[in-house]
């Protein structure tokens, strides 16, 4: 569904990214998992057109994206729901997830059925449902994290890209933010998921790849990472 | 002073010569008087682009400026009676205190804002000028005599050439004290800027944070920058003034500010012979606009001028064809819009509007920044440029200047600090102490606040709660650049260095606390001014030299690899010769060898006595180095001690890789 | 004090004249963080080309009432593409590169370029634009008021209140609220958040021309009419907050009452001082605005 090939990428002077190789297969959750300042939303920035890649490809469901902007990205079905959410504040809930399928609603994406979608949304988020009028700013921190997550579904996309969606929240809401995870891998939604709590993540997840200053230095399916000393020490550093 | 020196002194002195005594060979009155105005365009200009060049405020009043220092000379001689001299001394002190009523609201504001507020006083300034019948005479306008300084007429027994009538002295002798006026602005105006002063205007500009967190008060140096601007203007109109002997109101309107502005964007910034070429632009354009045939053959020029360069470009494939286009297209379009008009004065301001487009998107250094570009791609390709590498023994080694504390206290003691945006408790309550001579490694995952303990500590943040002690003293409501003078240095998670100074002025403003000596001083080259800048280029070099980048000290900032510009920050604040240096994330986005580097650098500023907080995610570099760690998460202290115990700490683990699963990694 | 009344009145409809440039500053600041320092030309633009349009119809026998409703519709047309070439010469590449003095430097010579075409096209005097509505005013106890100023105060509010109409219940309205907030986030929801920053430029122009041809019976009408009304509008934008609101229409309603007072009290040749010393003080003092909340640095 996604693949990527040797992408390299940076802010201005700052190469953050050295050559990555990632493939997201169709329908399963794949995790990507580093320290901070590993390059993991630099990751998703790009993949989304947020920011240029400098070489490298990207292809998503056999078209190359590489290069493109944002919204056409949006448009062609990758859906991101950034690190601090981002939400609209001043707009409702309603109206977010509205925004969420805009290329849908425009006629640049298949329209099928708003409404329908918006109930299963709410039904997923039962949260969402108590508080559909009320402005975004409003909402918790876990909350407006439900919301992101939900708005990116609004897209009904072909990939969804998770950053740290456990990122500010409380331990118990990390855990209800992983079983909404949980429960769209069971819905069968492509997902790629960036996230620093890697135990969690490893749990849920097909595939994981660990990145370390900008490269995968460990990759495989999610089990076999659990056990792999070199996840950990990517995280707290190397016992001299 | 070696020859080199003397001999480019002597040349220098030559010219000036030479510049005041050409109008005597000028036969022609109209050209005399060209030159005049040219001239003090040029003063305006030059100290427009103390602001605009330097300190990067777009002003669009300095044609009010202009006009209160007009005016104060129109307004001494009709009203009191009195002459040039007066109000060339009046002129400029008085738009000066206007030039600093002007700077107020840069107190809170920049960018669009303030360009609205010079907007606003140049029309009030206007409105007043109109209104205020019995001082300004209003719309008709003040007459004044042209002067006369010397009768050379008596000295013709000698030079023979002085024979000339009345008129034509007047013109000439005024042309030679503006011309005087011009030489001396620009030697003085070189001066300030080659100072700390003019570092200062030029670091506010590419970051007014990490001014302040030098010391370097954003906001009295903006202020000192209109000032210094209007002094010039002042200078300027009251020169003017005598130049044009007559005062009207719409001389100074906004329609001169635009102008000025031409002529500083069109000359080039940050330079002298910039704004001369820029005022000699917009003071001959109305002419060449008077005569359509001359217009049409410039336009020409001009049109031949682009479809060459794009040739070029094309051919060498520098830029794309497609982005080269617009501009050949409007130098074209430019020429066959001057064969079809007929009456090209009444397009004058059009004119004017299209050029400053143009230069904005097609030459936004300006012709001498234009010239400067096409010089060094000439010199690059036909020779690498050698600078004679810098001897070691040249370069002093540097030691911090820190008096030595006999004491056991902690340098630093933060106690219960809280910072509160809105309802999110960003520090919740944190207790943290600093030990004299150590590393303090500070960790946590994003957003755990450890940035904004830094921005509490540097003052750019108030807490809500809560008490710093740092050397014993409460740092509790002092704002940036005090805290940094008292000895606490930063840098930066997002490099935030001056991009266009280059590394050594970087550190020199870094050093700007060293100096003593003040603006007049550095005007008139006082011996004092000239000892402390050969002082502290001599320690700016030492410190670039302590971080390994003496050999690169006269590039542009901005031009370094990333690596380097982290350990030039490091250098910087290390000028501000600091007890405690805080380093927010100095290892993010460098490469291993960078990191290698990095660390031996900081191990050599603690054993060199200044302590260190160091904020980091490469866990290698941080509890390598580290003599202590305190964590952070979700703005709490969660734990704090030796690397390993720390390392080992399950509510560490459990902040960072996250759930009750962590322990089965 | 028949008379202090009688100021407030006129001076509220020129307020409206000024919130309603106001918020067409408001407009592109929202979505770009840039203004159009020549939008007191798009105002005068739109009251001459409201103009030649007004005489036109009428050289063709309309009756003058139905020839100002029929050229509404061109001028907001107009409005609309002058606020897209400010958009793409003055703006774009300025945004592109982060270049702030860029922008302000191109929109400012964009309005010098348009004013002298004006000069150029209608000449410099100033002309009288046929008012719509009977010049004879209308007395409501002390108070005359001119049918033209009712119509200044009910256009430019129903311009303020289409556009929040828009925002509100169109999604393409909500899509320009969502690149005010967060552009970046916008982009991620498929928006083309440049297209959106030209359809602001072309929005704030509509406003402007509107703002024009509303105010032109009441004035006169003339290349050099906009560039004073552009400065106080932003005063008033500023006083009202620049992200966003209806702020601006308090505002300019009590800069217009400060004018006509002035004028009356003091001298008329004084009367734009006022909107003046209020833009610098309130920029000295509080540049969020008197309704703006402030912002947290970020490092």
């Amino acid at each position: 569904m996604l693949s990527v090939s040797n992408l390299h990428a940076g802010y201005g002077k700052v190469q953050v990214l050295h050559g990555l190789n990632l493939e997201v297969p169709r329908g399963s959750l794949v995790t990507l998992i580093g320290a901070n300042g590993a390059g993991k939303t630099t990751t998703l920035r790009v993949l989304s057109g947020m920011i240029a890649p400098h070489s490298g490809s990207i292809h998503l469901s056999g078209t190359d994206i590489t290069g493109w902007p944002s919204h056409a990205i949006t448009r062609q079905g990758m859906a991101h729901s950034p690190e601090g959410r981002r939400v609209f504040p001043t707009l409702s809930v309603t109206d977010n997830l509205l925004l969420g399928g805009f290329p849908r609603l425009t006629g640049a994406r298949a329209r099928g059925d708003i409404d329908a979608d918006l109930r299963r949304m709410f039904d997923l988020f039962p949260r969402l449902d108590e508080r559909r009028q009320q402005l975004a700013g409003t909402l918790s921190g876990g909350e407006q994290q439900m919301l992101a997550m939900a708005r990116a579904l609004m897209l009904n996309p072909d990939v969804l890209l998770l950053d740290e969606p456990s990122m500010g929240l409380a331990p118990k809401l990390v855990e209800e933010v992983f079983a909404t995870i949980a429960r769209l891998k069971a819905l069968k939604v492509t997902m790629l998921l960036v996230e620093q709590f890697a135990a969690a993540a490893l749990e849920i997840a097909d595939t994981g790849y660990v990145l370390e200053n900008g490269r995968i230095t460990v990759s495989g399916s999610a089990s076999d990472l659990r056990d792999n000393p070199k996840v950990r020490a990517a995280y707290l550093g190397s016992a001299h | 002073m070696n020859r080199a020196d003397a001999s480019r002194i002597a040349l220098l002195a030559v010219g000036a010569l030479a510049v005041l005594v050409l109008p005597f060979f000028i036969t022609s009155p109209y050209y005399i008087h060209l030159i005049t105005t040219i001239a003090i365009y040029s003063i305006l200009v030059m100290g427009l682009d103390v602001v605009f060049g330097y300190t990067g405020e777009v002003s669009i009043g300095h044609a009010a400026l202009w006009g209160i220092g007009a005016y104060t000379a129109g307004v001494f001689y009709i009203k009191l009676g009195l002459g040039l001299l007066p109000s060339l001394i009046a002129g400029p002190i008085i738009a000066g205190a206007f030039g600093a009523l002007l700077a107020l609201p840069a107190l809170r504001v920049t960018g669009p804002y303030l360009a609205m507020v010079t907007l606003a006083f140049g029309t009030i300034v206007q409105i007043l000028i109109n209104e205020m019948d019995f001082l300004t005479n209003g719309a008709r306008g003040i007459p004044l005599t042209k002067l006369l300084f010397i009768d050379l007429r008596n000295y013709t027994d000698w030079f023979p050439f002085f024979s000339m009538p009345i008129a034509r002295m007047r013109e000439l002798e005024y042309c030679v004290l503006v011309l005087a006026f011009l030489l001396l602005s620009i030697l003085v105006i070189n001066r300030i800027l080659a100072s700390r002063y003019g570092r200062a205007f030029e670091a506010l500009r590419d970051s007014p944070i990490a001014a302040d967190c030098m010391g370097v008060s954003v906001y009295r140096y903006k202020v000192l920058a209109f000032v210094i601007s209007a002094v010039f203007a002042g200078l300027s109109g009251a020169l003017f003034s005598y130049s044009e002997v007559y005062l009207a109101p719409n001389n100074f309107s906004f329609e001169k500010s635009i102008e000025f502005l031409l002529a500083v964007t069109l000359g080039g910034r940050k330079s002298r012979l910039g704004p001369i070429i820029g005022a000699i632009v917009v003071v001959y354009l109305p002419n060449l606009l008077a005569d359509i045939e001359l217009f049409r053959g410039a336009a020409l020029t001009v049109a031949v001028i682009g479809v060459v360069a794009g040739v070029i470009t094309a051919v060498r494939r520098t830029h794309s064809i497609r982005r080269m286009l617009v501009p050949v297209a409007l130098c074209v379009g430019f020429y066959v819009f001057s064969i079809a008009l007929d009456k090209i004065t009444d397009y004058r301001a059009a004119i004017y509007g299209v050029m400053i487009l143009f230069v904005v998107y097609y030459l936004p250094d300006g012709i001498v920044g234009f010239l400067k570009q096409m010089r060094a791609q000439v010199r690059s390709r036909t020779q690498q440029t050698s600078r004679p590498p810098l001897s070691e023994l040249s370069v002093a080694e540097w030691t911090p200047r820190i008096e030595a504390v006999q004491t056991n206290k902690a340098l630093l003691e933060v106690s219960q600090v809280l910072m509160q945006f809105g309802g999110l408790r960003a520090l919740d309550q944190v207790d943290l102490t600093v030990q004299r001579g150590t590393i303090h490694g500070l960790i946590g995952p994003n957003g755990s606040g450890k940035s904004t303990f830094i921005n509490v500590l540097t003052g750019i943040y108030q807490p809500t709660a809560g008490q710093v002690l740092f050397c014993g003293h409460s740092l509790e409501g002092l704002k940036s650049p005090a805290i940094a003078l008292s000895g606490l240095a930063r840098t930066f998670q997002n490099v935030q260095l001056f991009g266009e100074l280059s590394l050594i002025d970087n550190v020199l403003v870094g050093l700007h606390h060293s100096y003593r000596s003040g603006l007049f001083a550095v005007a008139f080259r006082s011996p004092r001014s000239v000892r402390e800048e050969a002082e502290a280029h001599a320690r700016a070099m030492s410190l670039l030299h302590f971080v390994g980048l003496a050999e690169s000290a006269n590039e542009e900032a901005r031009n370094l690899p990333y690596g380097k510009q982290r350990l030039l920050e490091i250098a910087r604040a290390l000028a501000l010769d600091p007890q405690l240096l805080l380093l927010d994330e100095p290892a993010a986005g460098l490469t291993a060898s960078d990191i290698v580097e990095l660390v031996a650098i900081i191990g050599k500023i603690r054993d060199k006595g200044v302590s260190i907080i160091l904020i980091e995610h490469h866990m290698d570099v941080v509890m390598g180095l580290s003599d202590t760690i305190t964590v952070l998460d979700f703005g709490q202290k969660i734990a704090e001690g030796v690397p390993a115990e720390v390392r080992n700490n399950p509510r560490v683990i459990e902040a960072y890789l996250g759930g009750a699963s962590a322990s089965a990694l | 004090m028949d008379i202090l009344a009688q100021l407030i009145v006129s001076g509220i409809s020129v307020g409206m004249i000024y919130g309603a440039i106001a918020f067409g500053y408001q407009l592109t600041f929202s979505t770009s963080q840039t203004l159009n320092f020549g939008q007191g030309e798009a105002l005068m633009l739109g009251a001459l080309v409201g103009l030649t349009t007004v005489n036109f119809l009428i050289g063709q026998s309309i009756a003058t009432p139905l020839a100002y409703l029929l050229m509404l519709p061109v001028v907001l047309a107009f409005g609309c593409v002058q606020g897209v070439v400010v958009e793409v010469l003055g703006v774009r590449q300025a945004i592109r590169t982060g270049s702030e003095s860029g922008w302000i430097m191109a929109t400012i010579a964009l309005g010098i370029i348009f004013r002298n075409l004006a000069e150029n096209i209608w000449g410099r005097d100033a002309l009288k634009f046929p008012s719509p509505l009977t010049e004879t005013a209308l007395t409501i106890g002390p108070v005359h008021i001119q049918p033209m100023e009712i119509a200044i105060t009910l256009g430019t509010l129903a311009l303020a209140l289409a556009v929040e109409v828009f925002n509100r219940k169109s999604i393409y309205g909500k899509a320009v609220v969502a690149t005010s907030s967060d552009r970046d986030a916008a982009g991620l929801m498929g928006i083309n958040t440049r297209l959106v920053i030209t359809f602001s430029y072309a929005l704030s122009s509509v406003s402007a021309a509107l703002a024009g041809v509303l105010v032109a019976p009441v004035t006169l009408t003339g290349a050099n009419m906009g560039a004073v009304l552009g400065l106080k509008a932003f005063a008033v934008a500023i006083i009202g907050g620049l992200s966003s609101g209806l702020g601006v229409f308090v505002g300019g309603m009590i800069l217009g009452v400060a004018e006509t007072l002035t004028g009356f009290y003091l001298s008329t040749g004084y009367k734009d001082v006022p909107g003046l010393v209020l833009l610098l003080i309130v920029l000295s003092v509080k540049p969020s605005g008197l309704f703006g909340k402030k912002g947290i640095k970020k490092v």
